[in-house]
Formats: C-alpha cells, structure tokens, sequence
C-alpha cells in the first residue's frame, strides 16, 4: 500500500489534519482528523510502500499492545483509511 | 501615456499603472473608494502594469491547470523563474486577459481586451488573484461572503454558491434596525495586533457596495439550505473546515497554503463561528442575530 500523494499534516491546536495539497488533489475537498496514534503512524509511515505488518510493528514499538490486536487495530485503520482516499493498494 | 494609482485595501497598499491604454472611470468606480495618494517606494504589496490591447501574444506551454466559476474560465501557466501567466475569458474561446506574474506575486503585467464587461471582469479578475497571492503572508484572507455591518462589528456569511448568501444579508438589513451592508462578495479579514478585522473591498460581486472601511468581526456563519431554522457553534476542525473552503488561495502552493492555515487557525481561535441551517426568511435573520449579539464580547 501507498500513502496518496499530496497530502499534508497540519497542526490546529492539539489537533492534527490531513489536507490536500497537489494540483492532483484539487478535487479533494476533504480535510481528515488524525487522533494522536493516527498522526503518529501517518508520520512515521514511508512515502514508498508499506503494509499491515509495517502498522503493525508501529504500533507494538510505541504502545503496550499485544501483536494479535495490534494487527487488528492495523487492519482497521487500513480499512478507515482506504475508504477515506488517504492511502491506495 | 502613463498613469498611476494607488490604492489601499485591507490596510494593504497596492499600485495600478497603465501604459497607452486609459482606464475609463467607470471601469475604475469600484476602486475610486479605496484611492490613496500616501506614496512612499516599496510599501506596496504588489504592482500591476496594465498593457495595450491584447494581441499575438504568444503561445505558453507547461499548463498547471484550468479553473472555472459562474462568470468565466482560467487557465494557469509556469513560466521561466517561477513567475505563472494566467489567461482569463468570460467564454471558452476568446482570451481577455493574459496576466503574468513574478514568483513573489509582487510584480504583474496584465494586456487587457475586449468588451467593456469583459475587460471589468478582466481588471477585477487580476487584481483580486495578486491581492490574494501577495497579502496572503500578512495574516490577511480574501474571504468568498457577504457581510453585514451591525454596532460597528462585521458579521460575515459564508455558504456555497447560490446558499442565499446575500439573501440572508437583505433579511438582516430588513429585519434588524441598524444593519447595513459592509460588501456582498469578496470582504477582506486580517489579523491585527490580536483582533480580526473585516474591510469592504472593491470586489462586491454583483451588488454596488464599495466601502472602504474596517470594522472587528463580530462572528462568521456558513450558512446551508434547509427546511427550519438551526444554529450551531462550530470549534476546531469544524470551524476550520467551515471557513477553509470560502478562502481564495491556490491550495497547491505550499507557502500560500501553510500562511492561508496559520490564519485561518487565529481566526477561529478568537471569533465565533457557526453553521447555520436556515430558510430565507426574517425569522431566521432574528434567530442569527440573537445568537451572534449574545456571545458579543463587550
């Protein structure tokens, strides 16, 4: 999977957003919250490729979280994502 | 022949030259309100030298996209240096105006043509693109919305086109003794020492309401069509988001977009904003103007 190209991370007061910022996003008119673990996780993701697994270390390195629902939340936020338009296979 | 003039918008200076072509006074009316005659070099936020007749000019590559609102089509162009040449029309086919500008936005060349309506679409076009482009970095915002004035503080209504925008200002200004019409189009909001002013402008759309004047913001509503009357206060990203689609800036632009951002971030942070559901009438003129009027801050 991919991160869709063009998109920022904002900061609005203890918030964080994700807006377009691309002559290929001009249609985009949609600005995404990211909770703290979202935001941390976009940020530390790669602008190359990544996958469930990828989240999924993410995630063990920084929470107190098991592998089995650490993969769980990955999936999840994949699905979130994907409807979103934020990220493509 | 040359001419000259300086103008003062927003509390931004900002200076029109002509060469050979005589702007007409009535091509100019809307403008005539904000004249200045306080000249000193470099203040101005950008210059705009207006060229004869626009004629074989030549062919520009590297297209970075195309606009298009209700009242004409624009295509935008990288040039050399960074500067951009924009080409305007009211049609698809005949070009009214090709604009270039420097990459600081501070320097614009404009060759303007056609009929009388479209090189007064032509002007106000360019000028309010470099208006936006260079004060952009001041904390200031060119704002799609009509505003009413009420006990010197500005009440700004923002909402897709054809939501009643200035609909909702006339059921003000009937309903509520005292309001009056700042501008019905394009005001300007600017952050100054910690207080979010609003300032008519020269652009008004289609309403004559030119007024060179600033008052505080007294709140901002996005307003949206609906079957009853219902206010709601917006924070965070709600009123971000309400606000960012009504700001003219090229949102591709990583500078304008991060100075667009900062601003509209102080804004929400010290004015009320609302979303407002409404039907176009006084009751809902009465309604706003209740809620706006009781979180007034004396």
């Amino acid at each position: 999977m991919k991160k869709i190209k063009g998109l920022v991370m904002r900061k609005l007061g203890s918030e964080k957003l994700l807006v377009a910022e691309s002559l290929d996003l001009v249609d985009f008119n949609k600005l995404i919250s990211l909770n703290d673990s979202a935001a941390y996780i976009w940020a530390s993701l790669p602008a190359t490729s990544f996958d469930t697994e990828t989240i999924t270390t993410l995630l063990t390195d920084r929470y107190d979280v098991d592998d089995k629902t650490a993969r769980k939340d990955a999936q999840a936020l994949i699905d979130v994502w994907l409807q979103a338009g934020i990220i493509e296979i | 022949m040359n001419d000259c003039h300086l103008y003062c918008v927003g509390g931004h200076l900002f200076a029109v030259e002509s060469q050979n072509v005589i702007l007409s006074e009535k091509e100019l009316e809307s403008y005539a309100p904000f004249l200045t005659d306080y000249c000193s070099e470099g203040s101005s936020i950008f210059t705009l030298t207006i060229l004869a007749e626009i004629n074989n000019l030549p062919h520009v590559e590297n297209k970075i996209t195309e606009l298009q609102d209700e009242n004409g089509y624009m295509s935008l162009f990288s040039l050399p240096n960074g500067a951009i040449s924009i080409h305007l029309s009211t049609n698809t086919d005949d070009e009214c105006c090709r604009l270039h500008i420097s990459q600081d936005y501070r320097i614009a060349k404009a060759w303007i043509g056609g009929t009388y309506r479209e090189r007064r679409y032509a002007l106000d076009t360019a000028l309010m693109l470099l208006y936006t482009f260079a004060s952009s970095k001041y904390n200031t915002l060119m704002l799609h919305a009509s505003t009413v004035e009420y006990d010197s503080n500005g009440y700004l209504f923002l909402g897709k086109s054809g939501t009643g925008k200035s609909t909702h200002s006339r059921l003000w200004i009937e309903s509520i003794n005292g309001s009056t019409l700042l501008n019905d189009d394009n005001p300007i909001v600017r952050i100054i020492d910690g207080t979010v002013y609003v300032y008519g402008s020269p652009w008004s759309g289609k309403t004559c309401c030119y007024r060179n004047r600033r008052i505080p913001v007294g709140g901002i509503v996005r307003l949206q069509q609906a079957p009853y009357n219902k206010i709601t206060p917006l924070t965070g990203i709600n009123a971000y988001a309400s606000l960012l689609p009504s700001c003219s800036c090229m949102k591709w632009n990583h500078e304008m977009a991060e100075a667009i951002h900062s601003t509209i971030s102080k804004v929400i942070e010290k004015v009320p904003i609302y979303s407002f559901e409404c039907l176009p009438n006084k009751d809902a003129a009465k309604l706003c103007f209740a809620e706006l009027r009781s979180n007034h801050k004396v």
